[in-house]
């Protein structure tokens, strides 16, 4: 490596730690000597002015802010070096930009500036790029593609970097994709940026997987003026006529609106399950008078009702219309009932097992074939409750 | 025929600039996410990079009337957006130079300090988050134009020509910037990268 190539290679370490922020004051002024010590690279001393020229144009028609910068870059006086250094690179696989940028955030002002520039430009207004394009000059951004037959270690890999991105030439790929299989370091690099991507976009994905961004559109329609998230500008007066138009045929008579709302709660798709008409085999007789009637009679009915409908929701089992008399429970007896159930809803659910006590009686009921079907507990009086309460004895048949 | 990506939000373009700004809804629910994330990994706190997605919103907004149509929306969200973030982090790090020492511990959006070399660890999660953590320091210690190219590659997958559009740079410039981005983030993170041949 020449003296030249090694000074060349020491301005890029230089560089990397300014971008980076990480140059020490040692590092800084090392890096503003050392085009000095190039004899070759005494003639881009002048680049300055050009530069200069670069930011005036970026200012734009906002010539004022423009003075900032100026000033900020007058005062540095290791401009030209640096500048400098930044030509020296561009014959070599460095990004002039970045030289460019790190330069440049050497001196804060600049960086005041920019960012005063940036915030007033309605458009946003990147002075490092115009820079970039004004010390380029003839040299194109895409020089290290067109410099392929300079190949060297960090050109290489750079042109790794867009082969994994598929950015390179149909022929520079080929030719490179030739060279591949036997280029371990190569392959080595590739897979190296395929998990850099991987990685990042893992990172990041889990850190925003769960934001909440239905604010988002809340604060902006706040933002640009608009006077409510829902707020549709025009839709006012079409609003307006809809309601003097309801208004308007709301005003029925009472009977109307009754029509009215039977229609509106006829065409509601609610849910809604019955079942009639039920004959309920196998219940005991009462055979006194119905005038005194005991306790638990009195309490049967809405007791079923409510037992009826609360299994309901736990239970849809195939099968007819059944009654499962529990030990000691009458199977002979005859009793209908009218009652008719109607059901808000019902859920699925297995039953697997059911065991009751002696004296219960187990009543299963469905309104047809895959109905809903209802499961009622019913405990028993034994028989001398029944022949205090009026009722006959009856014998109980074992099953 | 299905409208293309372009054709939607250049109708909606239109319709806003026509008059009716809640149209603009249609373009914030579809980018808003994407803007999102790429703000995320600018600057890292899940909370700044979500009052940020607003503001980049509300800048574009504002400034639509210089959108060309025949651009690409999402392009010129994000350069607004990216700007928006680099301008953020520039006001955060003056604040941070004059008033906290960022080299002694990295907080995330919780406000836990990262245990970024407590690795081992054998709870998956745990782990996880640190790896990811590691992540997002090593993006950190990349300068904003080169986490910006970074993201737009590796996050959004855009094109070296799209990234180009994005930033306004050249195409050229786009390589150069993801290969340097690169080799800083695998110096960085070079004991999570398979070993390198090269080195």
């Amino acid at each position: 490596m020449t003296a030249q190539q090694d000074t060349l290679a020491r301005l890029d370490q230089l560089l990397m730690r300014v971008l980076d922020g990480e140059a020490t004051v040692e590092e800084r002024r090392e890096l503003l000597s050392l085009p000095d010590s190039q004899v070759q690279l005494a003639e881009l001393r002048g680049l300055s002015g050009v530069l200069l020229d670069a930011v005036r144009a970026a200012a734009g028609d906002t010539p004022e802010l423009a003075d900032p910068v100026l000033q900020a870059l007058g005062r540095d006086e290791g401009w030209s070096a640096i500048s400098a250094a930044m030509r020296s690179v561009v014959a070599h696989p460095v990004d002039v930009a970045d030289g460019v940028m790190a330069a440049l955030a050497l001196a804060d002002p600049v960086d005041a500036a920019f960012s005063e520039l940036r915030a007033l430009a309605a458009e946003p207004v990147d002075v490092t790029d115009v820079v970039m394009a004004a010390i380029l000059g003839d040299a194109p951004a895409e020089a290290p593609v067109a410099a392929a037959d300079k190949l060297d270690q960090a050109t290489t890999e750079a042109w790794i970097s867009a082969l994994h991105d598929g950015e390179l030439p149909v022929e520079e790929r080929l030719r490179i994709a030739a060279e591949l299989p036997s280029d371990r370091a190569a392959l080595s690099e590739l897979t190296a940026y395929a998990e850099l991507g991987r990685l990042v976009k893992t990172a990041l994905k889990a850190r925003t997987r769960k934001a909440d961004l239905g604010p988002v559109w809340a604060a902006v329609a706040e933002g640009i003026g608009l006077e409510g998230p829902e707020h549709v500008p025009g839709w006012e007066p079409v609003g307006a006529a809809v309601r003097v138009a309801v208004a308007e045929r709301a005003a029925q008579t009472a009977g109307e609106q009754i029509e009215l709302a039977d229609a509106v709660m006829a065409a509601l798709p609610l849910p809604r399950a019955t079942v009639a008409e039920l004959n309920l085999d196998g219940e005991p007789q009462p055979q006194s008078d119905s005038a005194s009637v005991p306790w638990w009679q009195s309490m049967w009915a809405p007791a079923v009702l409510m037992a009826g409908a609360a299994l309901a929701l736990l239970l849809a089992l195939q099968g007819g219309t059944d009654v499962m008399p529990s030990p000691g429970a009458d199977p002979g007896g005859d009793r209908a009932s009218e009652e008719a159930f109607e059901l808000a809803s019902v859920n699925d659910a297995e039953l697997e097992e059911f065991e009751t006590a002696d004296g219960v009686m187990l009543h299963v009921l469905q309104a047809g074939d895959g109905g809903p079907m209802i499961l009622m507990l019913e405990e028993l009086p034994n028989d001398q409750q029944l022949e205090d309460e009026g009722w006959d004895a009856i014998e109980w048949e074992e099953i | 025929m299905d409208k293309t990506p372009r054709e939607v939000d250049a109708e909606l373009v239109q319709a806003i600039r026509d008059g009716d700004p809640s149209a603009y809804r249609g373009l914030v629910e579809r980018y808003q996410g994407r803007v999102y994330a790429l703000i995320c990994g600018m600057v890292r706190d899940k909370e700044e990079a979500r009052d940020l997605t607003q503001d980049a919103f509300i800048k574009a907004y504002k400034n639509l009337d210089r959108f060309r149509l025949e651009s690409s929306f999402y392009t010129w969200l994000y350069r607004i957006s990216m700007n928006v973030a680099i301008d953020h982090i520039r006001k955060m790090k003056k604040r941070q130079h004059e008033a906290f020492d960022e080299g002694i511990a990295a907080r995330d959006a919780d406000g836990a300090i990262a245990a970024a070399h407590d690795r081992g660890n054998p709870d998956k999660a745990l782990h996880r988050r640190q790896l990811n953590e590691q992540i997002f320091d090593a993006l950190d210690k990349l300068s904003p134009d080169h986490r910006q190219v970074i993201l737009l590659r590796e996050v959004e997958g855009l094109s070296y020509k799209e990234i180009a559009e994005t930033m306004d740079i050249a195409e050229g410039t786009v390589m150069s910037r993801l290969f340097y981005a690169r080799r800083k983030l695998r110096d960085v993170l070079k004991d999570l990268l398979p070993a390198s041949e090269a080195s």
